[in-house]
């Protein structure tokens, strides 16, 4: 069996995921070779006959595109591991700025940039927008996470290896986190250096803008149980995915409005810069920029021009 | 009608009790309890409010929901 | 435009197949693809009207459509045969409308029967499982109890008129997305 990693616009934190996989990584290696990884590994082209390509990272410019649907002709199953791939992640927040001002940023107004100021030409151009892997390509699984953790990826990657079918929970990150809701009162939003959260109590509930409720799990709640918001890293809850009128931002607004019993009007004044506390990392997803209900088209439209 | 919690993913958040229009659930012990199951109709609206998704309900109908894109519902399938 | 863009257009619109007025050809079973463009193409433009339709009318926009809705109610329940009892009027109804909007009778656990009466009003609850509106409703993101509901009171209320001889009126209780409980109140 031959697996692949590719990288497209990401960090590359999903293909060191793998490699969290530590003493298990010889049991995987034992079953299937990994013929190309540009990450951890020196092969240039990935060759033909790969059963199993794991792709990373989002579709950001012209190289991105042509390395995807190289590797996707040259494999039989595609997977979109981690949320760039599977919803555009961090990858698709660079969909904020317009092109211009993101590259005049970066080569001419940050402290270590090159006196001339010039913009590179020789570089594969960026697509008029970020795209997730699913939108250009079949894609046959995703896996999300940012990075997808290794408790996750030790069951899953040996059953894939396999051809196994797994039975895994399905629900949000509230159903993996051990706090209890308690009483509610008072509540007014704060910021995550606000106070010091209460162990036992739910967060949302204590006033910090938690996503769990909107989330997908699979993390074990591991930021909730020490003691941080959850941000969303794992991608929408599939209640959200599914319902052309549920979205991330009206969902949490509904929810804080039924807990508190405030209206919601009021709560929606609370929230502020929405493209980064909730849609963190599901721009770029067509999926969630086609639900009626998405914020995601005006704030993409209101940063860039 | 069978409604079943899913003790553990149940945060006791009360949200179920305050929605459900024939008031089948109450809050005990910081976990949500069917009180009364058969009053129930089978509208849902405690599975799209409940942040843990701890519900579970047998014997209702499926009501068709056709206005879900080809495309969502085959990403949906392939979410591992 | 440069003309080869003009040359694209017209190849995608030019086919080889033979038209004759007697036997035009038809596309009976679809693929799934182009039956949701279809289906959902109906379901934005309807929701797209209804919403333009509150903005503009306001409240007025529930008078229209709940009109829509009883004209054809009338229309539809002439072909039934004339009865006394609501439950036997419904039950028909429900045969006739079932794919499109499915509803049943219910009662709540500690009521004996159907009809019920409370604070002075005689009703019965129905509970809607299928519903066209509300698909339509949730394909446009746009809340359930506005005027797109209201056809669908002047359906029943139309077609028990028609059916009983007796004046009623249908209200929302609770909507839900998976069922919405409405009240049939009897004059």
């Amino acid at each position: 069996m031959k697996i692949a990693i590719e990288e497209l616009a990401g960090c590359s934190g999903c293909t060191i995921a793998v490699l969290d996989l530590h003493e298990m990584l010889l049991d995987v290696v034992a079953e299937a070779e990994i013929v190309y990884s540009p990450v951890i590994m020196d092969v240039k082209e990935p060759p033909e006959g790969i059963d199993i390509a794991f792709v990373t990272g989002a579709v950001r410019n012209e190289e991105n595109h042509e390395r995807l649907e190289m590797i996707r002709k040259r494999s039989k199953t595609l997977v979109a591991l981690g949320t760039c791939a599977c919803y555009g992640g961090v990858s698709g927040l660079s969909m904020l700025n317009s092109s211009e001002d993101l590259f005049s940023c970066v080569y001419r107004e940050v402290e270590t940039a090159k006196p001339d100021g010039v913009i590179p030409t020789d570089v594969p151009p960026f697509l008029y927008r970020a795209f997730a892997v699913g939108d250009l390509v079949k894609v046959d699984y995703y896996v999300t996470g940012c990075p997808p953790k290794e408790a996750f990826l030790k069951k899953i990657i040996p059953a894939m290896i396999a051809g196994d079918t797994l039975e895994l929970s399905h629900k949000s990150v509230c159903s993996e986190c051990d706090r209890i809701m308690g009483q509610v009162d008072n509540w007014t939003l704060k910021r995550r250096h606000e106070g010091v959260p209460d162990r036992e109590h739910c967060l949302l509930g204590q006033g910090y803008l938690c996503l769990g409720s909107v989330t997908f799990g699979r993390c074990a709640a591991s930021c909730p149980k020490n003691n941080i918001p959850c941000h969303g890293c794992n991608g929408p809850s599939l209640d959200i995915l599914r319902e052309p009128c549920r979205d991330i931002y009206g969902m949490m607004v509904r929810r804080i409005s039924d807990l508190t019993d405030k209206p919601q009007k009021e709560v929606e004044k609370e929230l502020y810069d929405v493209a980064h506390t909730m849609y963190a990392f599901t721009i770029g997803s067509l999926i969630m920029e086609d639900k009626e209900n998405s914020k995601i088209r005006d704030l993409v439209k209101e940063r860039s021009r | 009608m069978e409604i079943h919690v899913d003790k553990d993913a149940c945060v006791g958040c009360g949200l179920c009790v305050k929605d459900c229009p024939m008031h089948v659930y109450e809050l005990q012990d910081n976990v949500s309890v069917a009180v009364r199951p058969n009053n129930c109709m089978g509208c849902l609206s405690c599975h799209e409010i409940c942040p843990a998704q701890a519900l579970e309900h047998r014997g209702i109908y499926a009501a068709r929901r056709h206005y879900i894109d080809i495309n969502v519902c085959e990403m949906l399938r392939k979410v591992v | 435009m440069s003309a080869g863009y003009i040359d694209e257009l017209h190849e995608a619109f030019h086919s080889d197949l033979v038209y004759r007025s007697e036997e035009i050809p038809l596309e009976c079973s679809p693929k799934p693809k182009e039956m949701e463009q279809t289906l959902h193409g109906v379901m934005k433009l309807n929701g797209l009207v209804i919403r333009s339709l509150e903005e503009i009318a306001g409240r007025g926009a529930n008078a229209v459509t709940y009109r829509a809705g009883k004209k054809f109610g009338h229309e539809v329940a002439k072909y039934f045969q004339k009865r006394e009892d609501v439950e036997g009027a419904l039950h028909e109804l429900s045969d006739l409308l079932r794919g499109q909007y499915s509803f049943e009778v219910w009662k709540p656990e500690d009521k004996e029967t159907f009809i019920i009466e409370e604070n002075g009003e005689t009703f019965i609850y129905l509970v809607f499982h299928d519903c066209i509106v509300r698909q339509t409703l949730r394909r446009n993101g746009l809340d359930q109890g506005g005027p797109l509901c209201q056809t669908l009171f002047g359906y029943v209320v139309g077609a028990i008129e028609e059916i009983t001889g007796r004046k009623a009126k249908l209200e929302i209780v609770h909507t839900g997305p998976n069922a919405c409980l409405k009240k049939l109140v009897l004059k």
